[in-house]
């Protein structure tokens, strides 16, 4: 901008002043006066190479617009460069734009400004908007950030993009896709990239990835680790942390030598990284944790927010260049997909890796939802600002409803089939064409043919889903590798679906709308509705409904084949598919701990009829439960499993009375381990904000007055119930915890309501097993027979 | 402006509301953003009258409305048509739903939980503030032509920093009124802001 004199200045400036005034694109005697250089300089041709591979990471860099590395197809790790101009739109009174204008003159990176007519979803006529084009998206935010302070009351779009998905918008590409690339063999540069996969591919092909994996000796919250446990392919190598400029030579040389393209690391944000930057500060020797020389370790902090009216902390996150970082005990659903799920989640949101194993599935739906509406020419805007159309008070109370659910006939019952909708929401989103800026459906019908953002980004998204689902019925054994891959991707697939109807509602989501969050749970409503009268129509018996999902049973139907009419007859009439979970040889819905009278949704548990187990809402789910009292409940559970049909349970029952009976005389005998007796819960304001403080915050005060280590909102604190005072433990105090100190009248209570639970469809009341786990009742085995015989 | 604030017992709130309603801005502050107090009187202006309810905080429970209309007439649903809603989840849409209600005239407006979007700590204070600006603004000028009445809730202490909202709508009202047993913003800060909530 330097090179710039006072009369090129004149000239954009009287071009700005009529640049409102007419409707003329400026767009290229503009884009001259900016930046002279890049466009008048005889550049050489340069020397080309032609390669092949896949992108590992993609970030922006100042200088070279976006860096990008390869895996070739000969297995090197090559970073090349990317020019990567990008845009972003302002609208506003014509005078503030005008005022925009000249305020951009001395920007540096600015390319180009012109008036463009764009779609903005929540407004039914295009935007008059002014374009920004900025050289590079590094200065494109910082150009963003220093004038919206001074320019606050406009509607921005486009502005806060991450570059991915800028990038992803303009080649199509995502993590792990699969590039031909022309490059500028001189200076890295690349001339044209072309990607020769698709996200949407079901059996997508990508190499091996080096895989380091470290984990400290143990827990670091528990104890200080001594070691590091480094392992890469089948070898393993412990080193010691005692010395810290041999532990960092020796990391530093076996990165050297691995040249990892992942490090998958167990606490490796808020323990291990940190204890490696801190022995870099006492040695001087620098840690070379990053492919890209020139970057640091770029560190995001930590945050704590609302999500689905739950509190959630999460940490800060230790992020690298050039390879991956994941930390599997700060990645979200690491547990229930681990690596492949994370790989496919990054595929199809095109989240970098190390963010798609971090992130919950809303931000991948995000991204998606802003590519579409970039592929589509659509502005995504910055600040979502469109209201709720006013409704009456009747309205609202038709139309804000959730999920239809029908409660449950308590009691066991026989041959009871399980169907439901194949992902209910996102089936209703697309077949209803349901969107923030399309007219939305009144049931499942769409009101209009051409689909809208939510619908186009949700359906390949959908149909991918369904295409696994249908491999993996394939696969009779499900351990096998390529099985377990293949569910951890469906799993994947299926929590980003699950949000997506979330999302619709989330008040930051860019294209959220309410009233499209409502026709969605109408529509639900709608086909279980019509299930349930095709059922009914069909002559079975309706025994509970569940927002997707529906219990029936019919006399003389046991196998699948017997139900097959009335599946079709629902997808027919409703157009989405429903199939089968399973049928029960027998379930029981249970009631409410409090009344037995009242049918509880969703709390039940049953065997299907290839023996495997099915259980919701009760013990063994919960995640703030011991160990010792799951694997309890679960132990009875699968000893009732091994009955053959209902009317064997008697045969079993005394014996998982025996598993209860045996559980208390071990917790009695002081055998049961301490951590398996360990609570969990999760704290959901600052510690000092509690007036009647709970057991967790009892645990978590005690933990900051002895370590000094605070539980933030969000934070989960885990601890003992206790004799005496105080009546906690906090698990993450250093030390042993005797045996004699641990409250076990506490704990017999706990897993007398665990196996009261699994008695009760028996006849078996929660006091009476109260009361004998408290050694006040004498109940005979023989008794428990009786209980049984009399249900028969 | 002086601003008056008194203290009401909160069943006594609405009964304290003398209809008809004169042009204002009225400030409730209490528990739950003095909702139920805020939508009990909803149910009886509703009777005979349009109401406009621009809900901040996603409280419009109109299940508390029908209930507290079925005492009072025969014909609940006819009066369930009188309101007209309109929810906002950011602060963002408060503006924009506050600048769109600007034309109303001659009917009461209820603007429920007014703040809690404006504490959203994903929204920079300094944004915060400056939408806040707009939205006072617009109250007045809703309130020369219709009585407003705004329900807040005590500010919790994770936005303590934002306290300077309650100030300025303190400051921008013709009444501050106080549900008694209102416990003050949050308890580590009460020294800082005795001031406000002072009765004297």
């Amino acid at each position: 901008m330097q090179l710039l004199n006072a009369s090129v200045f004149r000239n954009i400036r009287r071009i700005l002043l009529s640049l409102f005034e007419k409707k003329v694109s400026i767009s290229n005697c503009f884009l001259f006066a900016v930046s002279p250089i890049r466009y008048l300089k005889k550049t050489p041709l340069p020397m080309k190479t032609l390669l092949k591979g896949w992108i590992l990471d993609i970030y922006e860099d100042e200088t070279d617009g976006v860096r990008i590395w390869f895996i070739t197809e000969d297995y090197q790790r090559i970073c090349l460069r990317q020019y990567l101009p990008v845009r972003f739109y302002a609208a506003g009174p014509r005078e503030r734009l005008h005022q925009y204008c000249l305020a951009m003159q001395g920007m540096p990176g600015l390319m180009n400004l012109s008036r463009e007519n764009k779609r903005d979803v929540f407004k039914p006529e295009p935007v008059c908007v002014l374009q920004i084009e900025m050289d590079n998206p590094v200065r494109q935010r910082i150009c963003f950030q220093r004038l919206k302070k001074d320019f606050p009351d406009l509607t921005y779009y486009n502005a806060d993009l991450a570059v991915h998905i800028h990038h992803a918008a303009r080649y199509h590409t995502f993590p792990l896709a699969f590039c031909s690339v022309t490059c500028n063999s001189e200076n890295q540069e690349i001339l044209n990239l072309e990607v020769l996969n698709s996200r949407w591919d079901v059996t997508p092909l990508h190499p091996v990835l080096r895989i380091l994996e470290i984990e400290p000796s143990c827990d670091p919250n528990k104890k200080k680790p001594d070691s590091l446990r480094l392992s890469y392919q089948h070898h393993a190598q412990q080193i010691g942390m005692r010395d810290p400029a041999n532990a960092l030579n020796h990391i530093n040389q076996l990165i050297e030598k691995i040249d990892p393209d992942m490090i998958q690391t167990k606490w490796g944000d808020d323990w291990l990284f940190p204890e490696l930057l801190e022995m870099e500060n006492a040695t001087g020797i620098p840690l070379k944790i990053n492919r890209d020389e020139e970057r640091k370790l770029f560190w995001k902090k930590e945050i704590t927010y609302y999500s689905y009216g739950q509190i959630v902390f999460r940490g800060r996150e230790a992020h690298l260049f050039g390879r991956c970082h994941i930390d599997t005990k700060n990645a979200v659903m690491w547990s229930d997909y681990h690596l492949d799920g994370a790989l496919e989640s990054a595929r199809v949101t095109t989240l970098p890796i190390e963010q798609a194993a971090r992130v919950s599935p809303g931000s991948g739906i995000s991204a998606m939802q802003m590519i579409t509406a970039l592929e589509q020419d659509v502005l995504v805007p910055e600040q979502k600002q469109q209201i709720e159309a006013s409704k009456s008070a009747l309205d609202l109370i038709q139309f804000d409803r959730g999920g239809l659910i029908y409660q449950p006939r308590t009691g066991l019952h026989c041959n009871v089939a399980e169907i439901d909708f194949t992902s209910m929401y996102p089936a209703v989103i697309i077949n209803g064409n349901i969107s923030p800026e399309v007219p939305l459906p009144d049931g499942l019908k769409p009101a209009s043919n051409i689909l809208g953002v939510v619908p186009l980004t949700l359906k390949p998204l959908y149909e991918k889903r369904v295409l696994i689902k249908e491999k993996l019925l394939h696969f009779p054994d499900k351990n096998i590798p390529l099985a377990k891959s293949y569910t951890a991707r469906a799993s994947a697939l299926k929590w980003l679906l699950v949000v997506c109807f979330g999302f619709l509602g989330y008040k930051n989501a860019r294209f959220g709308r309410i009233e499209a969050h409502e026709a969605v749970t109408r529509g639900g409503r709608e086909a279980l509705l019509i299930a349930k009268e095709t059922s009914e129509e069909m002559d079975f018996e309706v025994l509970h409904m569940f927002v997707d999902a529906l219990w029936i049973q019919k006399s003389g139907c046991k196998k699948v084949s017997d139900f097959q009419p009335v599946l079709d007859e629902i997808s027919r009439r409703t157009g989405m598919i429903i199939s089968m979970d399973g049928i029960y040889r027998w379930i029981a819905f249970l009631p409410s701990r409090s009344n037995d009278d009242q049918p509880v949704p969703n709390r039940y548990f049953g065997i299907f009829e290839d023996g495997s187990l099915k259980i919701r809402g009760i013990e063994a789910r919960r995640r703030d439960i011991p160990a010792w009292i799951i694997e309890t409940q679960l132990e009875m559970l699968n000893c009732l499993s091994k009955a053959a049909d209902a009317r064997k349970l008697p045969d079993y029952l005394p014996k998982a009375f025996r598993i209860f009976h045996d559980a208390l005389e071990a917790i009695n005998a002081d055998k049961i381990p301490p951590e398996k007796l360990v609570i969990t819960n999760r704290i959901s304001r600052k510690l000092s904000e509690y007036k009647a403080p709970t057991a967790a915050v009892r645990a978590a005060r005690q933990l900051l007055e002895t370590t000094g280590k605070n539980t933030a909102p969000g934070q989960k604190i885990r601890y003992l119930y206790t004799i005496g005072t105080p009546d906690v433990f906090a698990w993450e105090i250093p030390g042993p915890i005797q045996s004699e100190q641990i409250d076990k009248a506490k704990y017999r209570e706990l897993l007398a309501r665990a196996a009261g639970t699994i008695l009760y469809p028996f006849g078996i009341n929660a006091k009476q097993i109260s009361d004998y786990a408290q050694g006040g009742l004498q109940t005979e085995f023989s008794y428990l027979n009786s209980k049984v015989e009399r249900i028969y | 402006m002086e601003t008056t604030i008194e203290l009401y017992a909160s069943d006594k709130t609405a009964i304290a509301l003398q209809q008809p309603l004169s042009c204002g801005f009225l400030v409730l502050y209490g528990p739950q953003a003095a909702t139920p107090q805020l939508l009990q009187l909803c149910a009886n202006l509703a009777l005979n009258n349009a109401v406009r309810i621009l809900d901040c905080g996603n409280r419009s429970d109109m299940h508390l409305v029908a209930r507290e209309l079925r005492g009072i007439t025969r014909d609940p649903a006819a009066a369930m048509l009188n309101i007209h809603l309109s929810r906002a989840f950011t602060c963002y849409q408060t503006e924009a739903l506050l600048s769109e209600s600007r034309s109303l005239e001659n009917m009461p407006v209820l603007i429920l939980d007014l703040l809690t979007t404006f504490f959203d700590e994903s929204v920079q204070k300094k944004e915060a503030e400056r939408l806040f600006g707009n939205v006072l603004d617009h109250i007045r000028k809703i309130s020369r032509k219709n009585p407003v009445l705004v329900g807040v809730k005590p500010i919790p202490e994770l936005a303590v920093s934002r306290i300077d909202l309650i100030y300025q709508l303190k400051e921008a009202a013709d009444q501050f009124q106080q549900l008694q047993n209102t416990p003050l913003i949050t308890e580590d800060d009460k020294n800082q802001q005795l001031p406000l909530f002072d009765s004297n």
